[in-house]
């Protein structure tokens, strides 16, 4: 026993640390809007979404072991080069907009402690870069293991505001629509599901699995370190929920940060480790998103693309991870700079990019001879096609309303 | 002045000359390299990436759609 919880802790991490980054500012907004909208009456919903994560996760994981690939790669390989140019620049600009929304997280979330944004960006870019300095995946590994462990101050946090836990287990835990099926509903449902699955998961989980050295017989621990991290995924989302659905129960929140600043006025501690939290979220986001690309960047060109490699080995691959860095920092600065419409991008790019990475995953997985016996079985094929269908239905939903809100209306 | 300014713009062109050249050089030997696509074109498969290609040209449709839209 002491053996496999040893063998567990070195093999894990990929799967922990991308379901917890899952949770970014985004993320956190979306659930603090649904706790503050309806309550604990939507708990139940985020439960569903565990397999849902859990199920698209682990293929990358076997994609990975076994083809020892990024996806970027994988995708060019198998698809050739206009399914592989799509996937690669369609990553690259959705990933640098997304980076813009987990600085514009960070900078509110410590703007709430009177911390200037260009310190908030340079101190980030500073760690950030610190983070890699040693040129080895085990050290950057632990110290994102650091900040997926604060992404757990939800969980206090939740109970500084002493929430009813009969309310929650009548009003949560048993599936219902708080006031009918409308619209509105519809909406936050959506959004709900848009950021359970992101691109950059599948690309970021896949090169982290190879970066790491997983192989064919690692993959069972692959599959548990990636049950375990949507396990913390849905349990912070739950948490966040219980937060805002105890204090701010009938507020509209347009952000985390807002909604932090309004706990502040209520309970200091709550508040304070609201804000803590979506820095934190923010800042998960922002390492793995970054390294996504880098690793995208570094396979299609067929450049050095580890952390294992030293800056000056691998000089492209830590430039390109600190341009990204810098620039979607540097966006955040500017005065008067779209950020809401940035934000909209963000969520109609995704919708362009999220339905071609989920058949490109799952035609891979199918794949015999690349996967061998870790190809999709038949219940695996009927579960993952179900689940990438129902995303892409949604997700387009999601994107379109996010362009025509009136249609929605 | 105007000579250093010349002497600079020329330099850069050149640069970025050779820059652009490089990139389209690796672009056109990334394309080679991955030309014929490993995976077996089944029925499935090609029927896979038809439903994508339609799905982007809807999405496409969409977009222009809304800028078109915004302009009125």
């Amino acid at each position: 026993m002491a053996k496999a919880i040893r063998l567990f802790v070195v093999l894990s991490g990929p799967g922990i640390i991308v379901m917890l980054a899952d949770n970014d500012a985004g993320g956190i907004t979306t659930y603090a809007a649904t706790g503050a909208k309806y309550g604990y009456g939507l708990i139940w919903f985020l439960v569903f979404l565990l397999p849902v994560a859990y199920y698209i996760q682990e293929m990358t994981v076997r994609l990975g072991a076994v083809t020892k690939r990024g996806h970027a790669e994988a995708i060019f390989e198998a698809f050739g080069p206009f399914w592989g140019w799509f996937s690669f620049l369609d990553l690259i600009l959705v990933n640098w907009l997304t980076l813009v929304t987990e600085f514009i997280g960070m900078t509110a979330a410590l703007g709430i402690f009177g911390i200037p944004p260009i310190f908030t960006t340079i101190g980030v870019t500073i760690v950030m870069g610190l983070m890699v300095w040693r040129g080895r995946y085990w050290t950057w590994e632990k110290i994102a293991f650091v900040f997926c462990a604060l992404n757990l101050v939800y969980i206090p946090c939740a109970f500084l505001v002493k929430p009813s836990i009969s309310d929650i287990v009548h009003n949560g835990i048993i599936p219902h629509f708080p006031g009918g099926f409308t619209n509105e509903m519809f909406f936050f449902l959506m959004a709900n599901i848009g950021t359970t699955i992101a691109p950059w998961m599948v690309f970021f989980q896949q090169s982290s699995v190879v970066d790491k050295g997983l192989q064919e017989k690692d993959i069972p621990w692959g599959k548990m370190d990636t049950f375990i991290g949507s396990i913390f995924t849905v349990l912070v989302a739950v948490f966040v929920i219980i937060v805002t659905g105890t204090v701010l129960k009938g507020v509209n929140i347009t952000s985390a940060a807002q909604a932090s600043e309004m706990l502040m006025g209520i309970n200091r501690y709550a508040g304070t480790f609201l804000a803590i939290g979506l820095f934190d979220a923010g800042f998960l986001g922002a390492i793995c998103i970054s390294l996504a690309g880098s690793w995208a960047f570094g396979e299609v060109f067929g450049w050095a693309h580890s952390l294992n490699n030293r800056m000056r080995e691998a000089p492209w691959f830590y430039g390109y991870y600190f341009f990204t860095l810098v620039t979607a920092g540097a966006v955040t600065l500017i005065p008067g700079a779209p950020l809401v419409l940035i934000t909209l991008f963000v969520q109609v790019i995704a919708v362009t990019l999220l339905p071609a990475i989920l058949v490109f995953l799952i035609l891979l997985l199918n794949d015999g001879e690349s996967m061998g016996r870790f190809r999709n079985t038949r219940s695996q094929n009927i579960i993952s096609v179900t689940i990438a269908v129902a995303i892409i239905l949604l997700s387009t939903l999601y994107g379109l309303s996010a362009l025509f809100p009136r249609w929605f209306a | 002045m105007a000579r250093l300014r010349s002497i600079l713009n020329r330099l850069f062109g050149i640069f970025l000359l050779r820059g652009v050249s490089s990139v389209a050089a690796k672009v056109r030997e990334i394309n080679q390299r991955y030309g014929t696509p490993r995976v077996k074109m089944t029925p499935l498969v090609k029927a896979s990436l038809f439903l994508l290609r339609v799905y982007l040209l809807f999405l496409v449709a969409i977009l222009v759609f809304k800028f078109w839209t915004l302009i009125q």
